[in-house]
């Protein structure tokens, strides 16, 4: 015989809410208020919202169906009534909201419209209130959508994330985001040096920071003491100055009109994915650097990639252009006396004797090379990591 | 505190448990380091031969609980996490309710963080895109609202019931 007890409601507060209505969909979450007194403000102290796009779906759907010809204007109020109740039936204390306004079925249905006139200013205020901590925005349409000025309110954010925005003014009363420490900024229009400039001045916590597609920016400079993971992929950048001390990785991707870059005395820098080789030559910084990834093509001779890297450990070689390779360049016996682990790709359909030159060339300067990876891009991986092979290989040069 | 020093006498050290219906089970300490609260209080004991109390586990739980830990102990660096993930799944794939509910109890009193994220993972999809109706009827959760309590918290969410 099956004994009924209601175990999941004798689970402690902590667990139900933290661990288990976390884990829900937001409608499964407040769904469970009527299940009895226990649960009626159990989800209240859920640390984070996460207003999907399959929420937001949900609710367009119920909009559409509430009224015969859904109503453009009605069915947005209503949507905001929704996120804005939430808000505000939440509890005083919130750790991190999440919006995805990108609606799924396209921005030409109703839906769509609907979910773009929808405004998370009054939300984004009500979170920060509870003072958010984190804050997400992502959005994915056909154009950009304006950020709301409330975020800027969200004073105590230690991790913002935007996609597909643009910022078109910062409030002038903004006193900074004194306490962020990760900041993702993808496809954000409008954001011009200065405004960049405003938006992280005041962070001197921030330590990890991504500027995608963001094509207002041209002369950046990052002076951030405690930054150490950087990761930029805009093409209209031309100068890059970095002040970043404690910076350990830098991912410098598609910057195809970088023309200038600095980067002033980051002694921990370790690991870094440099669009262009040619731009790194006088840079003392990067004498530790122990791993990297190349990228676009290389017209520079190994020459300089042997005088700025003769700590490197791990290199990776992606997409590489063989053009003027000098084989079996060597400066000094020991080139790259650290070099453990090469992973080459080669785009190139035949291989060639270049791309025999390259191995050539890295075989013999590397004495510690225990690992060697030889793809050839895009199908297929050929692995040679076996030490005995590559013993064996080295011997024969 | 008597923590264990060096690792060879870690790994001679057998850890003694004893359930609720007073059956011993004996693990390894490494396994046994999975669990914050023996970790704790072997750190007070040393390595000793007295078998630990758990008042409140019965040996078919204890069982289940050793079973998780030591396959992720013998996990940890040679079994790929993408496998790792297809056991936990399986584990808990038929795992009647009772269990589920008497694990996660035992798992938070050892606190075994892993195994409490998986059970409470396996609740949560099992509370997943259910009515309230079905919610009650599948965990026994007895409705103690009035009909106008009730009224009044569906009013105040009203969209969450809709459909």
């Amino acid at each position: 015989m099956e004994i009924k007890i209601d175990r999941l409601s004798d689970l402690p507060d902590n667990l139900l809410c933290c661990n288990i209505l976390s884990r829900l969909p937001l409608k499964d979450a407040i769904r469970t208020s009527l299940l009895s007194h226990r649960w009626k403000s159990l989800w209240r102290n859920i640390p984070h919202i996460d207003f999907s796009q399959s929420f937001f779906d949900s609710l367009i759907r119920l909009t559409c169906r509430l009224a015969e010809t859904a109503e453009m204007k009605s069915s947005v109020k209503y949507i905001e009534n929704v996120i804005n109740n939430i808000l505000s039936l939440h509890s005083t204390s919130l750790e991190s909201v999440r919006f995805d306004l990108s609606f799924q079925g396209g921005q030409n249905r109703l839906g769509g419209k609907i979910l773009n006139n929808v405004s998370i200013e009054q939300c984004i205020k009500g979170a920060a209130v509870k003072g958010v901590k984190r804050v997400s925005l992502y959005y994915r349409g056909m154009c950009r959508r304006q950020v709301p000025s409330s975020l800027f309110a969200c004073e105590l954010l230690r991790v913002l994330e935007m996609e597909g925005f643009w910022i078109t003014e910062i409030p002038s009363d903004f006193r900074g985001f004194l306490f962020l420490k990760a900041c993702s900024l993808l496809d954000v229009g409008d954001l011009t040096d200065a405004r960049l400039q405003q938006l992280l001045a005041l962070c001197p916590h921030l330590e990890k920071l991504v500027i995608k597609r963001c094509a207002g920016l041209f002369n950046l400079r990052i002076c951030a003491p405690n930054l150490s993971y950087l990761n930029l992929g805009t093409s209209s950048i031309e100068n890059f100055t970095a002040d970043c001390p404690q910076l350990v990785e830098l991912k410098i991707k598609d910057c195809f009109m970088l023309c200038k870059f600095e980067l002033n005395s980051s002694p921990f820098l370790q690991e870094m994915e440099p669009s262009d080789i040619s731009s790194l030559k006088e840079i003392p910084a990067l004498k530790s650097l122990k791993k990297l990834s190349l990228r676009i093509g290389l017209d520079t001779p190994f020459g300089v990639l042997i005088s700025t890297f003769s700590d490197l450990e791990e290199l990776k070689i992606k997409d590489i252009l063989i053009q003027d390779m000098v084989a079996g360049e060597v400066v000094s016996d020991t080139a790259f006396p650290k070099l453990k682990k090469v992973d080459v790709r080669i785009s190139s359909d035949i291989w060639g004797q270049k791309e025999v030159g390259l191995l050539d060339f890295l075989l013999s300067n590397a004495p510690k090379l225990n690992s060697m990876a030889l793809r050839h891009a895009p199908v297929g991986t050929t692995l040679f990591t076996d030490p005995e092979f590559m013993s064996q290989f080295m011997s024969q040069i | 505190m008597a923590e264990l020093p060096n690792t060879t006498m870690a790994n001679e050290c057998k850890v003694k448990l004893k359930s609720k219906d007073d059956k011993i089970f004996e693990v390894e300490y490494a396994v046994a380091m999975q669990s914050q609260t023996l970790k704790n209080a072997l750190a007070h004991t040393g390595c000793t031969d007295t078998a630990l109390p758990l008042h409140d586990i019965s040996s078919q739980i204890l069982a289940k609980v050793i079973e998780y830990c030591e396959y992720h102990v013998n996990a940890a660096n040679t079994i790929s996490e993408k496998d790792v993930k297809t056991w936990d799944e399986e584990l808990v794939k038929h795992m009647d309710q009772d269990t589920l509910f008497r694990l996660i109890v035992a798992a938070k009193y050892l606190e075994i963080h892993n195994l409490v994220d998986l059970m409470c993972k396996t609740i949560a999809d099992r509370i997943k895109d259910k009515s309230v109706e079905e919610l009650r009827e599948i965990f026994h959760v007895q409705n103690d609202f009035t009909p106008e309590e009730e009224e009044q918290v569906r009013r105040e969410t009203k969209w969450a019931h809709g459909e």
